[in-house]
């Protein structure tokens, strides 16, 4: 191979460097967690490119320099100095300085005056229960919304495995470990959208347990908070109506909950505004009817093994009736 | 020195023998002998006539191999009730309907067709005293090759296997009259093809709103929903779900006689005082998770889909015994009754429950026959 033929392959690899962006990039930061960790990232990075480049030409210096500036290199005092003082130095400080960034968090989390967000790892999805300035829970799921510029606690729990909690434009990773619970603060600094994904292995569906975060202007965040926290719309249209007398007599509720009706199970995802958000089954699925219509029957082909049975008992009528109903749950 | 004259033998040993000519000679025979029986079969000279008896030797041979096969297969445990009268009396029924026209039963002669089988189906007055239980259980449930008896139809319904074997326990020791009472009466079970009287065959074990069924296992038709009724029926005729006693019979129906025995049944309302006895289980515990579930179990609730205002092809549980209920849930865990679209969603709730749940659950629907809404 020539040398510009190695150039030109490196260049060919630089693509992939693109993966490195985007929804679930930590290297996009839109939190002040993941920024801090992000500068310390670029702090450890550019010092390692630098001690590897000065190694480097010491190297080139060692083999074909003149021989004073190698006799210079191969005293004592350069030994000692560059090769155990240096080397403690700058460790000790880039440990210093990352173990001040990990605790950044968590006496934020100490100081921290908000009731938070408690999460809760299910198999395989993300219950998100939002504590209103009452006292009173706002339970959602599969997806996090956060007010820009304030600083919201996060409370991860587990009730079944080790999941890991990790929305990699917000902040670092933490476990969340079944029978305990594990804080971390979070400030979104600007409005958009991010995504999260389980990072401790739970299963077979691991992969399938994203989660979508929307930022919003602090204002927006309120008034959307206090339409979740309200009962669910009742059904306007026909075929809706038909849905949610399907949804209901099929038993649906024994596991779901739609505030407003008597459905008021509590394994699986509440659905009481299930139609606003961004996805389905954690991440999995686009949030349309087809998608509702897909998930009911056919859920374990879907995310094998996940709670919900498959209720191919349904015909496609009654399917699309209750993909209509719960469409319409915004 | 003696070992190493030992040893010197044994070098020499193989050459000496020449067993590579034995072993020539061994299939030079087997190749005849396989060159014969082709010629033999090919000839047509054998008789396959069931009317024409094997050899005596050859009757002894498979009679032996029969019986070591059975005594061997069987299984090790016996179910503690099968000395209990409620079972041989199903046992007895579905006997008259599914066993007694190949192998007769007291007072009654086997058909003349079937006795010219060969073998021709034993009479069994005294099966139990040549086979042990548990042997019957495996033959029924199994069936035995060449003898034109049927492996049970019900894949994994040893619970139905037993309620035979409950009744073949009685025959020895019972005169005509005792089997005619156990059977249902002098007129038995009407035939089935008789449309007219077909719900009589219905009410035989299951009972109506006056009567309560035959066994605890079996369950009270009476009051549950019509859609319900009719897709386990069209289920059964389907063979997809297994039972050995209910599949025969739905075969023998058509649509409108399976629409019509469903509307019959979900007319009744519930018989009030039966044969329901809370021996096990814990009623409160039940409740709890018939109305609220075990969420941290993820078990949700049965009422919700079992209970008032579920859809109609699901079951109503309250008054059903216990022992239908709990037989069901582990027919639904051992995946025996998870053929179905409906099966399969009772089965993955059925997985996560405990024996101790089943029990439990069971005694309190069994417990409330009075809020099993009429009509539905």
């Amino acid at each position: 191979m020539t040398w510009h033929a190695r150039i030109a392959s490196l260049g060919g690899m630089l693509p992939i460097l693109a993966g490195c962006g985007g929804v679930q990039s930590a290297l996009e930061t839109t939190g002040r967690e993941a920024a801090d960790i992000y500068f310390l990232f670029i702090v450890a990075t550019a010092l390692s490119i630098a001690i590897t480049l000065l190694v480097l030409v010491l190297l080139v210096v060692v083999l074909w320099g003149p021989s004073k500036w190698r006799d210079r290199l191969g005293s004592d005092r350069v030994v000692i100095g560059g090769g155990v003082v240096l080397p403690i130095v700058l460790l000790s400080l880039l440990l210093g300085y990352g173990l001040f960034v990990l605790d950044a968090g968590a006496s934020r989390t100490a100081h921290a005056k908000d009731d938070g967000i408690t999460i809760v790892g299910k198999r395989w999805w993300w219950e998100v229960a939002y504590a209103t300035a009452d006292g009173e829970q706002v339970v959602s799921a599969n997806e996090l919304r956060l007010p820009v510029g304030r600083p919201v606690t996060l409370h991860l729990e587990s009730d079944n495995v080790i999941h890991s909690f990790w929305a990699p434009q917000l902040a670092g990773k933490l476990d969340m470990i079944p029978g305990r619970t594990n804080s971390l603060v979070v400030e979104a600094t600007e409005p958009g959208v991010s995504r999260g994904q389980c990072a401790e292995y739970c299963g077979g569906a691991h992969a399938l347990m994203a989660f979508f975060i929307i930022a919003m202007p602090p204002d927006e965040y309120d008034a959307w908070l206090q339409e979740e926290a309200a009962p669910a719309r009742a059904p306007e249209t026909g075929i809706a109506q038909r849905g949610q007398a399907l949804f209901l007599e099929n038993g649906c509720g024994a596991c779901h909950t739609v505030r407003g009706t008597q459905a008021g199970g509590t394994i699986g995802p509440d659905l009481t505004h299930v139609g606003s958000r961004r996805s389905l089954a954690a991440a999995t699925l686009p949030n349309d009817a087809e998608a509702f219509a897909r998930w009911i029957k056919d859920n374990q082909h879907i995310k094998p093994e996940n709670l919900m049975p498959p209720y191919e008992n349904l015909e496609p009528d009654d399917l699309t009736a209750i993909a209509a109903y719960l469409e319409g749950l915004d | 020195m003696a070992f190493r004259a030992v040893a010197a033998v044994r070098l020499h040993y193989p050459r000496d023998l020449s067993w590579r000519r034995a072993l020539l000679w061994l299939v030079a025979y087997l190749a005849i002998g396989a060159v014969g029986a082709t010629l033999f079969a090919a000839s047509g000279i054998y008789n396959v006539a069931a009317s024409v008896q094997h050899f005596q030797i050859t009757e002894r041979i498979i009679k032996f191999v029969l019986n070591r096969s059975v005594a061997v297969h069987s299984p090790d445990e016996v179910p503690t009730d099968i000395g209990d009268d409620r079972l041989a009396q199903l046992g007895a029924r579905h006997f008259r309907l599914g066993c007694a026209p190949c192998h007769g039963m007291p007072g009654e002669d086997a058909s003349p067709v079937m006795q010219q089988m060969y073998p021709a189906p034993p009479r069994l007055e005294h099966a139990a005293l040549k086979w042990e239980a548990a042997e019957l259980a495996w033959i029924i449930d199994n069936g035995l090759k060449f003898t034109g008896m049927p492996a049970w139809a019900g894949q994994g319904r040893m619970d139905e296997v037993w309620a035979l074997v409950a009744f073949l326990r009685r025959l020895p020791n019972a005169d005509k009259q005792e089997i005619s009472e156990l059977a249902g009466g002098p007129d038995g079970i009407p035939m089935l093809a008789d449309q007219s009287t077909v719900a009589q065959s219905c009410i035989s074990c299951h009972g109506n709103q006056e009567q309560p069924p035959v066994s605890p296992e079996v369950p009270s038709l009476s009051g549950q929903p019509r859609a319900y009724l009719q897709r386990a029926l069209l289920e059964y005729r389907a063979d997809l779900r297994q039972s050995g006693m209910m599949e025969p019979i739905a075969e023998a129906l058509d649509d409108a006689a399976i629409e019509r025995l469903a509307s019959r049944f979900a007319a009744q309302s519930l018989p009030v005082a039966q044969n329901l006895e809370l021996t096990r289980g814990e009623v409160d515990r039940g409740r709890t998770i018939a109305t609220v579930g075990h969420p941290g179990g993820n078990v949700p609730p049965c009422l919700s889909c079992h209970g008032a205002g579920a859809s109609e092809l699901f079951p109503r549980l309250r008054g059903l015994s216990q022992e239908y209920i709990v037989g069901q849930l582990h027919l639904f865990q051992s995946g025996s009754r998870s053929q179905t679209a409906y099966g399969a969603i009772m089965s993955t709730v059925a997985r996560r429950l405990t024996a101790e749940d089943m029990e439990d659950v069971a005694a309190f629907f069994a417990g409330q026959p009075e809020a099993r809404t009429a009509g539905r």
